[in-house]
């Protein structure tokens, strides 16, 4: 990363940083947010602990899968940002990342890749993926 | 303890037919499901063979059943699993992840998981590659190259829906001739699904994700590599019925609870509908009017022990 980068690295966190005060005041963010091919790397980035939830409307088993992480992202709040990426309508980073089978869950600490579970997992499986993402 | 009339086990086709019937005959029912309703049947893409339906998405068709279920009267838990039974007393008694119910009867109806095939790569490229569900994972192989293994129904759906994304299908399968209805067979030539017979996927191979597929003609002992993005593997399904192995439930050599002609499995009190039997028939009307059998039967054998004895 050269200055300008740097820099620009800086303005990026700062404005999320207000978006999340924005949207809910100081209180640590307990649901699942919305990313998209445009906003995954600024996510991951910007936040120490990550956990994206690769979905779509179609899939059967992705609808197993979305209650947990909605209770995750409540249980983990302040630990771990949980973000939704509809595959629908945002390929590029599902392929990016090789990803061929939906759900996949990825782990990203410090904005690098540190887990993936791919299919439909119970809660004790993503809580170990989990645990080596916080801290 | 939480006691029930009749509990069931899974939330597909059958346990939501079961639910449905319990239920309106007056038992106290309770439908535990381990994922979210609508089993096996919400991953087909598009279902031709239902009365009433001459086409309707496995999801749609699920989500009126479910809908018609919880209307009845019958209680869903999604998201608990069956962990144990303990069926040699009369009040039978189901163990799940989160806690202990009774019951007066059981209705074991737990579908299937996903068959594997066992060969090298496959578990390195699950998700990168290799699918076991095209209505899932279709999207991702848009203009790419495909292969669906399997000989069935299943595997010819899949096929089909894959045809109209992908830019080539091909369906191997290690006989000469599908197992699928005519009219599945007649739709895959129309959409240009290559056939390759008396084929055994050996090997899958790639970087990163999946590159190749090592095929051998088992008639002429040939071995090829074809370039391919995707594989969809529909084969043979895995019963789930640990549980009720481990119950003392008699399943046969593959797995499968063994019923006779009114669903009732080796013990008394406890029955079993759908994809989980010896049914050698796996389709959604089968599960569908097995479960009405089973409720059926339980609700006699609650209510009217005597007329129902030996
Ligand atoms: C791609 C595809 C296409 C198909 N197309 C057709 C078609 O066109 N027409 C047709 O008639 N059939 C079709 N089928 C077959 C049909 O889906 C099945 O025959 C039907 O779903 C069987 O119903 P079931 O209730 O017995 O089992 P399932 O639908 O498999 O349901 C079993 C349920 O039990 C749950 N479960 C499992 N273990 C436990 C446990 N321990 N505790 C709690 N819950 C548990 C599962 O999560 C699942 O929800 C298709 C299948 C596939 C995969």
């Amino acid at each position: 990363m050269n200055e300008s980068d740097r820099e620009l690295e800086e303005i990026r966190r700062k404005k999320l940083e207000e978006l999340e005060r924005k949207s809910g005041g100081k209180k640590a963010i307990d649901k699942p947010i919305q990313v998209t091919d445009r906003t995954f790397d600024q996510v991951i980035k910007t936040h120490p602990a990550v956990a994206i939830d690769f979905w779509s409307e179609w899939c059967p088993p992705c609808r197993f899968i979305a209650p947990i992480i909605e209770v995750l992202a409540k249980d983990y709040s302040g630990k771990v940002i949980f973000g939704k990426l509809n595959v629908d309508e945002n390929l590029a980073i599902a392929r990016r990342h090789g990803i061929t089978s939906i759900p996949t869950l990825l782990f990203f600490k410090d904005g690098k890749l540190a887990g993936r579970i791919i299919g439909a997992v119970p809660r004790e499986h993503i809580e170990r993926e989990l645990t080596k993402i916080i801290g | 303890m939480e006691y029930w009339d009749l509990i069931i086990i899974g939330a597909g086709p059958a346990g939501l037919t079961a639910g449905i019937y319990g239920a309106r005959s007056g038992l106290k029912t309770l439908i535990l499901e381990e994922k979210i309703p609508g089993g096996a049947a919400a991953e087909s893409p598009l279902i031709e063979n239902y009365p009433c339906f001459p086409g309707i998405s496995g999801r749609e068709l699920v989500d009126k059943m479910l809908e018609h279920c919880k209307k009845s009267g019958a209680e869903i838990h999604e998201l608990e699993n069956v962990a144990g039974l303990d069926v040699r007393g009369e009040k039978k008694i189901v163990k799940t992840n989160k806690k202990l119910y009774g019951a007066s009867a059981v209705i074991i109806a737990s579908g299937c998981s996903h068959g594997e095939l066992g060969v090298p790569g496959e578990k390195k490229f699950r998700g990168r590659g290799v699918s076991y569900c095209a209505i899932c994972d279709g999207a991702f192989f848009k203009g790419k190259k495909v292969i669906v293994v399997g000989g069935g129904n299943s595997a010819a759906t899949s096929a089909l829906y894959l045809s109209n994304l992908a830019s080539n299908v091909k369906l191997i399968h290690r006989r000469n001739q599908l197992r699928a209805e005519e009219a599945l067979v007649k739709n895959l030539r129309e959409k240009k699904v290559e056939f390759l017979w008396n084929t055994d996927l050996k090997e899958i191979k790639g970087e990163g994700t999946v590159k190749s597929a090592v095929l051998y003609d088992n008639k002429k002992g040939e071995i090829k590599e074809v370039k391919v993005d995707g594989i969809f593997i529909q084969v043979s399904e895995v019963p789930n019925s640990q549980f009720a192995k481990k119950a003392g439930i008699s399943t046969d050599k593959l797995g499968y609870v063994v019923v006779d002609e009114r669903q009732r499995t080796s013990i008394n009190g406890v029955y079993a509908a759908g994809d989980v039997t010896t049914c050698p028939i796996k389709q959604i009307g089968t599960a569908v009017g097995q479960a009405i059998i089973a409720a059926t039967e339980a609700f006699g054998y609650i209510k009217r022990p005597y007329y129902y004895k030996g």
